[in-house]
C-alpha cells in the first residue's frame, strides 16, 4: 500500500521536479544570490509536503513559480538593502506559463534530455537496486541479500545514485545548449 | 541544499517503506528540522522519477499530454529488461523437456520447490540454474506456483513476451494468436520480448495480453474471471455466461470425443455452470437436459442438434 507521502511525492515527481531547473534559472535571473535560491526551493518543497490534494492544482509548474514568487518577494521584504533590481516581473512570469510556446518546447526537450542524460549515469548496480525496489518491493536488507553485498553497500550506492540524478535533473549547469540561449538573451537586452 | 539534509534525506526516501522499529527515529528526524519534510519529498520525488523511468506504471497518466509525460518517454524499461536477463545468463545445470497430451492436465513440481501445472496440449523445457529459473513455454499453457528465492529469477520466455517474478503465482498461455499472462498471486513484470518494449508491473488479478506485433500489451484487472479461467487446474471448466460455441472449443481441447454442433444456431447459447472437462458426456447430457439439445453418439462424435419441435 502507498502512502499518502509516496502518493504525493510521486505527484511531485511528475509535475514539479521537472520544472526545478527552469526555477532555479528564473531565480538566479532575478539577480537572487545562490544561497537564496538554495532557500527558496527547500522552502516550496516544504510547502508541498503540506499539500493534502493535489487534484485541484491545474498548473503545477505555475503553481510552483507562484510559491517561489512570493518566497521571493518575502525574502527581499527582509532584507536591509534594498536593490535595484525589483522583482516585479509578472511579464516574465506570464513568458514562462504560456504553454507551449517555442520556448517551452526546448525546455520540455531540454528535460527530457536531462533525464536521459541522469538515467545514463546509474550504474549496473545501482539500476538493478532500483529495479528490485520497484518489481519486487525488497527493502535494502533483501537486495544486500541478493547481490551479496554488505547493506552499508546499497544504501550508500543508491543514496549517491539518487543525489546524483536530482542534481543532474534540477542544477542549471554546463549545458551548451542553455548557455547558448542565455548568451542570446542577454546579447539582445543591452 | 546543504550537504548533510540532502544525505539524511536519500537515506529516508530509500528506506520507505519505513521499518515499524525505525519509525520512532523518522518521526524524531522529521520533526528536527522543518526542512527536512521538504527535502525528504524531494528526494522521493526523484526516487519516483528514476523508478518510473527504469520500469514503467502499467497504468496510464491520469489525464492531459503535460509536458512532465515525456520523462516518461525516457522510458529504457525494455532495455534494462533485456540486459538484466542477458546478465543473468544461460548456465545449464539441468534441463527437462515436457510435454502434455491433450487431455492431460500434469502438475510438475521443480527442483527449487515451484510448481507448474501444465495445461493439455502443451509443451515447456525447464532450465534450473544458480543464478536464474528458466522456463521456456512453446506452446499451450502453464501455471506457476514460484517458489521464494530471492536470488534466482523465476523468467518465462513464451516466445513474443517474457515474465519475470520472484515468489508469485501466475500463468502463462502462448497461442498462435498471442501470449497472455495472469497473476494470482503477487507481482510479475512482464515485456515484450522484441527490446523496444516497456517493461509493465501486474499484480494479483491482472491479466496482460501480447499481440504479435503490438507494442505494449492489454492489460485488465478481473480477477473473478482470471481464477475462473485458471478451473482447469483441478480438471473444471467453470461457465459464466460464456457461449456454448466458446465452451465446445474448451471441450476439445481436453478430449478425443469430440462435441460438434450440428446447428450453428446454438453456438450462441449462453451458459453458466461448472463441469468436469474429461466427461463431455455429462456436459452434453446437461445441455439436453436444460436447452431442448438432442445429442447422437458417433464414435468419437457426440453431435448437438436441436429437438424437432415437441409435439406436446
Amino acid at each position: 500500500m502507498r502512502t499518502n507521502r509516496e502518493t504525493l511525492a510521486a505527484w511531485v515527481g511528475r509535475e514539479i521536479l521537472p520544472h526545478e531547473h527552469d526555477l532555479r534559472v528564473w531565480l538566479s535571473r532575478r539577480f537572487i544570490e545562490a544561497i537564496e535560491v538554495e532557500d527558496i526551493v527547500q522552502e516550496c518543497y516544504c510547502r508541498l509536503a503540506q499539500l493534502r490534494d493535489v487534484d485541484a492544482i491545474d498548473e503545477p509548474r505555475a503553481y510552483l513559480f507562484t510559491i517561489a514568487r512570493r518566497l521571493a518577494v518575502q525574502q527581499r521584504r527582509r532584507a536591509s538593502v534594498v536593490r535595484l533590481e525589483a522583482l516585479d516581473s509578472d511579464i516574465e512570469m506570464r513568458a514562462w506559463d504560456d504553454a507551449p510556446g517555442p520556448d517551452r518546447i526546448a525546455a520540455a526537450r531540454q528535460e527530457l534530455g536531462r533525464v536521459k542524460a541522469a538515467m545514463a549515469t546509474l550504474s549496473e548496480r545501482a539500476r538493478r537496486i532500483f529495479i528490485m525496489r520497484k518489481v519486487e518491493g525488497l527493502s535494502q536488507k533483501e537486495i544486500a541479500a541478493t547481490l551479496g553485498v554488505s547493506e552499508a553497500i546499497v544504501e550508500n550506492d543508491a543514496s549517491r545514485s539518487l543525489r546524483a540524478v536530482l542534481k543532474l535533473l534540477t542544477m542549471p549547469g554546463d549545458e551548451p545548449g542553455f548557455a547558448m540561449r542565455e548568451e542570446g538573451r542577454r546579447a539582445r537586452s543591452h | 541544499m546543504p550537504d548533510r539534509i540532502e544525505k539524511e534525506a536519500a537515506a529516508w526516501a530509500l528506506r520507505h517503506p519505513i521499518d515499524p522499529a525505525e519509525q520512532g527515529a523518522f518521526d524524531a528526524w522529521l520533526r528536527r528540522n522543518p526542512r527536512h519534510q521538504g527535502a525528504l519529498l524531494r528526494s522521493m520525488a526523484g526516487l519516483s522519477v528514476i523508478e518510473n523511468t527504469l520500469v514503467p506504471e502499467a497504468q496510464p497518466e491520469r489525464r492531459g499530454q503535460g509536458v512532465s509525460r515525456r520523462w516518461l518517454l525516457a522510458g529504457t524499461g525494455g532495455a534494462i529488461a533485456a540486459s538484466v536477463a542477458g546478465v543473468l545468463g544461460w548456465s545449464q545445470l539441468t534441463s527437462q523437456y515436457v510435454a502434455t497430451e491433450r487431455g492431460e492436465i500434469r502438475r510438475l513440481p521443480l527442483a527449487d520447490g515451484s510448481v507448474a501445472t501444465i495445461n493439455t496440449a502443451s509443451a515447456l523445457r525447464i532450465r534450473m540454474a544458480s543464478d536464474s529459473r528458466r522456463v521456456a513455454l512453446e506452446e499451450g499453457q502453464a501455471w506457476f506456483q514460484v517458489a521464494k528465492d530471492r536470488a534466482r529469477p523465476f523468467i518465462v520466455d513464451a516466445g513474443i513476451a517474457q515474465a519475470r517474478a520472484v515468489g508469485t503465482a501466475f500463468s502463462v498461455s502462448r497461442g498462435p494468436e498471442g501470449v497472455q499472462v495472469a497473476v494470482t498471486e503477487g507481482t510479475v513484470a512482464v515485456w515484450p520480448s522484441d527490446s523496444s518494449g516497456e517493461m509493465t508491473i501486474l499484480k494479483a488479478g491482472q491479466c496482460a495480453t501480447f499481440r504479435p506485433n503490438a507494442p505494449a500489451p492489454a492489460v485488465i484487472s478481473e480477477p473473478a474471471r482470471i481464477e475462473r479461467a485458471l478451473a482447469w487446474r483441478n480438471g473444471d471448466i467453470a461457465l459464466e455466461n460464456e457461449t456454448l460455441g466458446e465452451a465446445i472449443v474448451q471441450f476439445n481441447r481436453y478430449n478425443h470425443q469430440q462435441l460438434v454442433l450440428a446447428d450453428p444456431s446454438l453456438s450462441r447459447e449462453r451458459l453458466v455452470g461448472l463441469f468436469k472437462l474429461d466427461k463431455p458426456e455429462n456436459f452434453a447430457a446437461m445441455l439436453s437436459a436444460s436447452l431442448d439439445v438432442e445429442t447422437t453418439v458417433r464414435g468419437d462424435e457426440i453431435r448437438l442438434s436441436r429437438k424437432k419441435s415437441p409435439a406436446r
